[in-house]
């Protein structure tokens, strides 16, 4: 592999820099920390880049990184002042969310639902959101490609509860 | 507000979000890693220098002390200090390496050595610093013939101030560490 770190880390960026925004977006609320975020996942990408040898696809590599970078970022915040549940709890919450979900705007209402949901699911969700297949999702999560098939049936449904009748249960 | 969005839809909504902060480049990336490698390199230099500080501490002691378990105390004192301050030294020019799974590992296993790594090189300085206060405080009217009030009020005080310093560190240290076995349990 004649590539260097820098080229690794120039290419991540250029072809994976806006997904890497929209992860920190849906991993921190605070504006500054997800600079911050954002700031240690390049970090961590740039020095993981020394040993990158072509063994899974560079596009693997940097969500992969980037979302166990951001998942320990977000347990340190939230441990000790929110919970965080699944796809399916969230399922039952979206039917009994209140009328005010209808007044916000569509991507403020996909960000609260995506920072609700307990790290495996939201990075499945995000992972979705960004347009990879099950076979990709699979691949970058560890699991099995059904599993992540059955798992993105449930987010098409809860998707479709909260956006097809504009927020309305 | 859009009144019907199917998930295709919702992707597209996802998708277009505008970037909010502009990535780092790899000259800046390079400055950033440089700076956390100093810190640590930095405080492994102060655990040499303590190391030693304690060496020179316990010959002195040696040679000063009349009593034969004050020199033995000292003696072990330095058998400890020079491991300790070996690998301090040793750990100062070796190259933080990664595992070549680092992304398979999931990543956690190159955060963990990083953060251990960070901790090490803070922890090696208490190590040397308990101990030389409490042979200050032990030997002290042996060293220097000076007022006891100085080893009585100074050096609790030092240990006390040393001891909070480490809990505060240790502290820190385990949150992170414990996060990210949280995380493991929750992938697993």
């Amino acid at each position: 592999m004649s590539q260097s770190r820098d080229d690794f880390y120039k290419q991540a960026t250029t072809t994976y820099g806006d997904a890497l925004g929209r992860l920190v977006r849906a991993y921190e609320l605070d504006s500054e920390k997800r600079r911050d975020l954002l700031q240690e996942i390049l970090l961590a990408l740039w020095r993981s880049f020394e040993k990158f040898e072509g063994r899974c696809s560079l596009r693997t590599w940097v969500y992969r990184i980037a979302h166990n970078i951001a998942t320990s970022h977000v347990i340190r915040q939230h441990r000790a002042n929110s919970r965080l549940v699944s796809l399916e709890e969230i399922d039952t919450m979206a039917q009994q969310r209140d009328a005010h979900a209808a007044d916000q705007l569509d991507l403020e209402r996909l960000l609260q639902l995506i920072h609700q949901l307990n790290p495996p699911d939201r990075e499945l969700m995000l992972l979705y959101l960004e347009d990879l297949d099950a076979g990709a999702i699979g691949e970058i999560m560890g699991i099995s490609a059904v599993n992540v098939r059955s798992k993105i049936h449930r987010i098409k449904t809860i998707l479709a509860r909260r956006f097809h009748a504009g927020g309305q249960p | 507000m859009m009144e019907r969005t199917d998930a295709n839809d919702v992707k597209l909504i996802w998708q277009s979000q505008r970037r909010e902060h502009s990535t780092m480049s790899a000259e800046e990336l390079r400055v950033k890693a440089a700076q956390i490698q100093a810190k640590v390199h930095r405080n492994l230099i102060v655990a040499f220098v303590l190391g030693v500080f304690v060496l020179v501490f316990c010959t002195i002691a040696i040679a000063e002390l009349k009593n034969a378990s004050g020199r033995l105390v000292a003696a072990a004192l330095i058998v400890l200090t020079c491991v300790i301050t070996y690998r301090a030294y040793d750990r100062l020019w070796s190259r933080p390496t990664l595992s070549s799974s680092t992304a398979l590992n999931a990543c956690l296993e190159f955060y963990r050595a990083e953060l251990k790594a960070q901790y090490r090189s803070i922890a090696v300085v208490w190590r040397f610093l308990v101990p030389i206060v409490l042979f200050a405080f032990l030997t002290w009217n042996v060293l220097f013939r000076t007022s006891h009030l100085v080893p009585r009020l100074a050096l609790p005080a030092a240990l006390i101030l040393i001891l909070l310093g480490r809990r505060l560190a240790v502290r820190k240290y385990k949150q992170k560490v414990s996060a990210l076995d949280e995380f493991e349990r929750e992938e697993s």
